[in-house]
């Protein structure tokens, strides 16, 4: 296994990020095109975007988990894991 | 929901503000997206608030995946900071009902001024580089500031002070509805001592966060105006381009005077708002 340097946590981080942006750029276009085509479900196209977009700080705090775990920073691993327990109490409360 | 093209270019526009103050200020700016869809396009409270939420995390995923690459976001720190606020958004739901928010609202908007005087004086008399004794190594960090052409290491200090603050952001986030930036960054500016570009970066890569639990469930129940939604994102992926731009040139000093500025005036709103019922 390649070895898994800070640096390469840094990109797993900003990608997973970017990659939710770029996921929501290219699709709320693709409904745009859709609608002006009179194709139906344009809507839920759109929705799928706004969706993507939305949980992308919860695939954030996921792989955050995920990076330090990697790193073998295990401090900052359950850090990353309290927050998400703590997100689920949230949609609980 | 049609929109014309009036509307879409203003959604668009208001986005790129929205966008710009995000990524320079490191706030979701809530307090001005809530009142803009009210005012402007009569929506409902609930769905103003849920594309609002939208929004926010729109503006935090696209300016934090540069900002974390650059090293301008303590990711760490973010996290560290990250448990407080869940843990406090938690706690400000169960009290909701408890505290009546007339008085909270007065109370936080006093406390913004001296928060905004200290840092406004801070950026006209600019300390020397003091190391702090009670530093915490976990969260030291370096980041490349392009307005003094070179590497800022700096170690944050006060880290539990910060906890304990962020954790009432978050519960405030909840019971006034506003983000949690406008308290997050002074934290990290004033208490801990990190550089003003670094706060607002981090604050901005833990703002989608906060948010999202609520945005999610708001989302499931159909308040998100997706018609409305896509061209106010649109607008702050834009805004987040021009005003990370501004922010990597930009002096911390600069960035504080501007951040001291919006405390005052959101405190002169809040006090005036609570005032004028």
């Amino acid at each position: 296994m390649k070895k898994f340097s800070e640096r390469s946590f840094t990109i797993l981080i900003s990608r997973v990020l970017r990659y939710g942006v770029i996921f929501f750029v290219v699709f709320s276009f693709l409904s745009f095109i859709m609608r002006f085509l009179n194709i139906p479900h344009s809507n839920d196209i759109l929705r799928l975007a706004i969706f993507v977009l939305i949980i992308t700080p919860v695939l954030r705090i996921m792989m955050l988990l995920y990076g330090f775990i990697r790193l073998k920073d295990f401090k900052f691993a359950v850090y990353s894991l309290i927050i998400l327990i703590a997100l689920f109490v949230e949609v609980i409360v | 929901m049609d929109l014309t093209i009036f509307q879409i270019s203003l959604l668009m526009i208001f986005g790129i503000f929205i966008g710009i103050i995000g990524s320079v200020l490191g706030v979701g700016g809530g307090i001005f997206i809530v009142p803009f869809l009210l005012l402007v396009f009569k929506l409902p409270i609930k769905s103003a608030i849920a594309v609002s939420l939208v929004s926010i995390i729109a503006t935090s995923s696209s300016v934090a995946s540069t900002n974390v690459e650059k090293g301008l976001a303590n990711v760490r720190l973010g996290v560290f900071l990250e448990i407080a606020t869940a843990a406090g958004s938690i706690a400000g739901s169960l009290l909701m009902l408890k505290i009546p928010s007339d008085f909270l609202q007065i109370f936080f908007a006093f406390m913004l001024i001296p928060s905004a005087l200290s840092m406004y004086i801070k950026a006209k008399k600019p300390s020397m580089e003091e190391i702090p004794l009670d530093s915490d190594e976990d969260f030291s960090f370096s980041y490349y500031d392009s307005s003094l052409k070179r590497q800022v290491r700096y170690k944050p200090k006060k880290t539990k002070i910060a906890f304990l603050f962020s954790a009432i952001a978050g519960m405030l986030s909840g019971l006034l509805g506003i983000g949690g930036g406008i308290i997050v960054v002074p934290v990290m500016n004033i208490i801990c001592g990190i550089p003003m570009k670094v706060a607002t970066s981090t604050s901005n890569f833990m703002l989608g966060l906060t948010g999202c639990v609520s945005a999610i469930i708001l989302f499931k129940n159909g308040y998100v105006v997706e018609n409305i939604a896509v061209f106010l994102i649109i607008g702050v992926i834009v805004g987040g381009i021009i005003g990370m731009k501004f922010l990597s040139r930009a002096k911390n000093s600069t960035v504080q005077i501007i951040f001291s500025i919006l405390m005052m005036g959101i405190s002169i709103e809040m006090i005036w708002r609570t005032f004028s019922r």
